[in-house]
């Protein structure tokens, strides 16, 4: 009997442990999000949120307006468009969805775990040259924005008789993190090779896994939220009472002229300070044979395109520039760029996605750009217009083509110079 | 297909645990069901290489059924008083036995760094098990051959895919026994404490490290590839210490989940890991880190190496021959990670550092009454020790390779 009593002390903790890790993770709760987590959500870029499926669910059905994009989105001066639409009316709430190294396949599995609640939206999509390497999106960066939950998701969604799932289960299959869980792996696999997901997988993927993974990011999600709110507010007191748009690029142009006087590029001080200074030298002439105009980065831009078809999604895309100093000073070439435009541009336009904010040739204007390839004061204030612009338009039932041609080697390897 | 990696998610161990219920139902009443227990581990054996992992399973069985008939073969000839314990017998069985381990190994470098089709997950740790069984019949230290036996230790599913490395004779005595139900009610608190420890080690404080930080990491260590001399900025630094600990805290945690699903089957595998980053010089860190394998790596080859290099009058010197005792390890330790470039520099910078440890050692006792030993000189020698294992697990980590020659 002694025994058992030592037995029942040892193990009653772990029983309950169980009991309640158990209950928790699998029983039938809600957590639902205040509408206060989902302010303080839209602007503080954890990557969190991005995994997380609840709040951005939230924010949708509350009117944001979904910005997806990469680094740029943290550059927060007085005219980043979080700032200019909490000072003013500019007609829309922006909800920010990005860091750097987030690129199309994060943002498409983050928007297809979005389901319904994308329908008939509206969203803003800014396009980074800088992702459209030849070797694709870092397996490790896609890794620190993987989310089981939104894998899960499309798992349970996926069309094997789609091509475009079947390219998505591939890419994934592609990223350790689509081979870190066995039955997530074996289910991808089953979606790529055109079968039907095992029964076995189905339970464990589909039915126990997705309760789990929504109750952890139901009670986790919104713990780990950087607030951005102060700082936002510190950076609408600069700006005029009334928006004025001459006024506006006016200040931005002091504003970015104080801001860059430790450097001959229009940099940023602290930017320039903290993370040039000491390489500026190393640099000179190291991107004369960069080229942003092939690669797999094209097909993940499709799905993405193809997400927004299937939810009759009205986007905005800006396609964002590179500081022309600094260009000048590490050889990137124009024309180069101009080729990037020219094929990004194609792929949006043929299937009938129009609305397009081409800013690739606007990095030589002075305080446009932050720093080397990021949007700022002057920048910001236009891009800020540009949505006003967007938002202000009634919408339209979109009537997009999609071609899969945009999935294949062919494409990816085109050569823009042969495009209509 | 029901696909089980060993300890791949908190919901393996609920599945284990269901299964192991039966089994420790009959230990804690005084019964080892071995029927049950063969089962139960073969049905676990299935699920890991089952499916997708077949030619895996392929692959184990062929080299049990190897393994078997070289074990079987070299146990008769030693204990036929016919025969004369020769010694190319003996090379002869290890060569037969580790050929399988040498193929798989050798693999990739022919082939472009694709595995070999006779490769399966935990060939390493079987191999060292054979091997050191094939010594100790050699040593006459084992007498007796039982298949059923065997094939439990062998096959030891909690170990199966990366130890710790057990030793037949002492896994054979927990297997031939129940243990008290007073020391099993013990054995199942301390398996309970680890498999909890090792969800904190693995699932927490290695998820932490390995998939939260490191990737960012290394994305920002290969940015500074060419903006500083070498590629050695800062982040390399970071790094460094980031993948010690996620090595540690994932292998560690690993280890636990092994050594506590044996503690609950009433079987004492040997631990692994003793604080290893407690040690104040590379010795002691040996003696704590991944210690079945050093252990194992100490008495089957290095001990061996030095006593035969002492019968035959090799060398005069005995430090010298610790020295080059060190070496083998060690580069043999390499080799066993694989062929390239920084595993064998990771071998051999700790052999340097041993040796240089035993120098010292040896400086130091000569000279006790010069040199202090207070607080201060023990938590500097533990730092020193630490930041050399670091050191050496950024060369073992591969991003040197990727910083200079990709």
């Amino acid at each position: 009997m002694n025994n058992l009593k030592k037995l029942g002390k040892i193990i009653a903790p772990m029983i309950l442990a169980a009991v309640l890790a158990i209950a928790l993770l699998y029983g039938p709760w809600h957590f639902p999000a205040s509408s206060q987590t989902v302010k303080k959500a839209s602007t503080s870029l954890t990557a969190n949120v991005l995994r997380g499926d609840q709040i951005k669910d939230k924010a949708l059905d509350d009117g944001y307006l979904m910005m997806m994009g990469s680094s740029e989105l943290s550059r927060f001066d007085s005219f980043h468009p979080s700032v200019l639409s909490q000072k003013y009316h500019r007609g829309y709430k922006p909800f920010l969805l990005g860091s750097p190294g987030t690129q199309s396949l994060t943002h498409f599995f983050s928007t297809e775990a979005m389901g319904k609640h994308l329908d008939n939206k509206r969203v803003v999509v800014f396009i980074s040259p800088q992702w459209f390497v030849k070797e694709g999106v870092d397996p490790r960066m896609f890794g620190s924005y993987y989310s089981k939950q939104q894998a899960t998701y499309f798992i349970n969604h996926a069309n094997p008789n789609s091509l475009a799932d079947r390219y998505a289960a591939r890419r994934l299959l592609a990223m350790p993190s689509g081979k870190s869980d066995t039955d997530i792996e074996n289910s991808l696999k089953a979606i790529a090779d055109k079968r039907a997901i095992s029964g076995w997988d189905k339970f464990t993927v589909g039915k126990l896994g997705s309760v789990n993974l929504r109750h952890q990011d139901q009670i986790f999600t919104r713990l780990f939220i950087d607030n951005r709110e102060q700082l936002i507010d510190n950076r609408t007191r600069v700006l005029p009472d009334h928006y004025d748009y001459q006024r506006l690029d006016q200040l931005a142009f002091d504003l970015g002229k104080e801001h860059t006087t430790n450097n001959e590029f229009g940099i940023e001080n602290k930017f320039y300070q903290r993370k040039l200074k000491r390489y500026v030298k190393g640099l000179k002439n190291s991107q004369t044979h960069f080229t942003y105009e092939y690669g797999p980065e094209f097909s993940d831009f499709q799905l993405l395109l193809n997400q927004f078809q299937r939810h009759h999604v009205t986007p905005l895309f800006v396609i964002t520039p590179v500081n022309g100093a600094w260009m000048d000073y590490t050889g990137l070439h124009q024309s180069m760029l101009d080729r990037f435009d020219r094929k990004i541009k194609y792929q949006l336009q043929s299937q009938g996605f129009n609305n397009i904010v081409d800013l690739h040739r606007d990095g030589r204007i002075p305080f446009f750009m932050q720093d080397t390839i990021h949007i700022g004061w002057r920048g910001w204030l236009r891009v800020d217009r540009h949505i006003h612009h967007f938002v202000q338009q009634p919408l339209k039932q979109p009537n997009y083509q999609m071609n899969d041609y945009f999935y294949t080697k062919k494409w990816q390897k085109r050569n823009p110079q042969t495009l209509p | 297909m029901i696909n089980l990696q060993p300890y791949q998610n908190p919901q393996y161990f609920i599945l284990l645990l269901v299964a192991l219920l039966p089994l420790m139902i009959g230990l804690y009443h005084g019964h080892r069901w071995r029927i049950y227990e063969s089962l139960v581990s073969l049905l676990f054996l299935f699920f890991i290489f089952d499916a997708e992992k077949t030619g895996q399973g392929i692959a184990l069985i062929a080299y049990t059924l190897i393994q078997t008939l070289i074990v079987k073969g070299y146990l008769s000839y030693r204990t036929n008083k016919k025969f004369h314990n020769k010694f190319w017998v003996f090379a002869g069985a290890i060569i037969l036995s580790i050929l399988q381990l040498v193929i798989v190994k050798l693999t990739p470098l022919f082939a472009n760094g694709r595995d070999s089709i006779v490769a399966f997950l935990g060939i390493s740790y079987l191999t060292f098990k054979t091997v050191g069984m094939l010594m100790e019949i050699r040593d006459g230290a084992i007498k007796e051959f039982d298949l059923w036996k065997f094939l439990h230790f062998l096959l030891f599913f909690p170990t199966i895919s990366s130890g710790p490395i057990d030793r037949y004779r002492r896994f054979i005595k927990d297997y031939d026994k129940v243990p008290s139900q007073e020391k099993y009610v013990e054995l199942i608190g301390k398996g309970l404490h680890n498999i909890f420890l090792g969800f904190l080690y693995k699932f927490l404080l290695g998820y932490l490290f390995g998939t939260l930080w490191l990737p960012g990491l290394e994305q920002a260590v290969l940015t500074h590839k060419s903006t500083v001399p070498w590629g050695l900025s800062i982040y390399l630094v970071a790094y460094m210490y980031c993948y010690s600990m996620y090595l540690f805290f994932d292998f560690a945690g690993y280890s636990l989940f092994a050594v506590g699903i044996s503690y609950l089957m009433g079987i004492e595998t040997p631990v692994n890991f003793n604080k290893p980053f407690a040690a104040h010089n590379l010795k002691e860190f040996w003696n704590r880190w991944h210690m079945t394998l050093s252990f194992w790596f100490r008495d089957y080859i290095y001990m061996r190496f030095v006593f035969w290099a002492m019968k035959n009058k090799l060398l005069k010197s005995r430090i010298a021959m610790a020295n080059i005792g060190y070496l083998l390890l060690f580069l043999t330790m390499g080799i066993w990670h694989g062929e390239t470039w920084y595993y064998i520099v990771y071998g051999l910078f700790h052999a340097t550092v041993l040796i240089l440890t035993d120098a010292w050692l040896r400086f130091k006792k000569k000279h006790r009454q010069h040199i202090p030993s207070n607080w201060f000189t023990k938590y500097f020698s533990i730092f020193m020790t630490f930041n050399t294992v670091c050191f050496s697990f950024l060369i073992f980590s591969g991003i040197l390779d990727k910083l200079w020659f990709k």
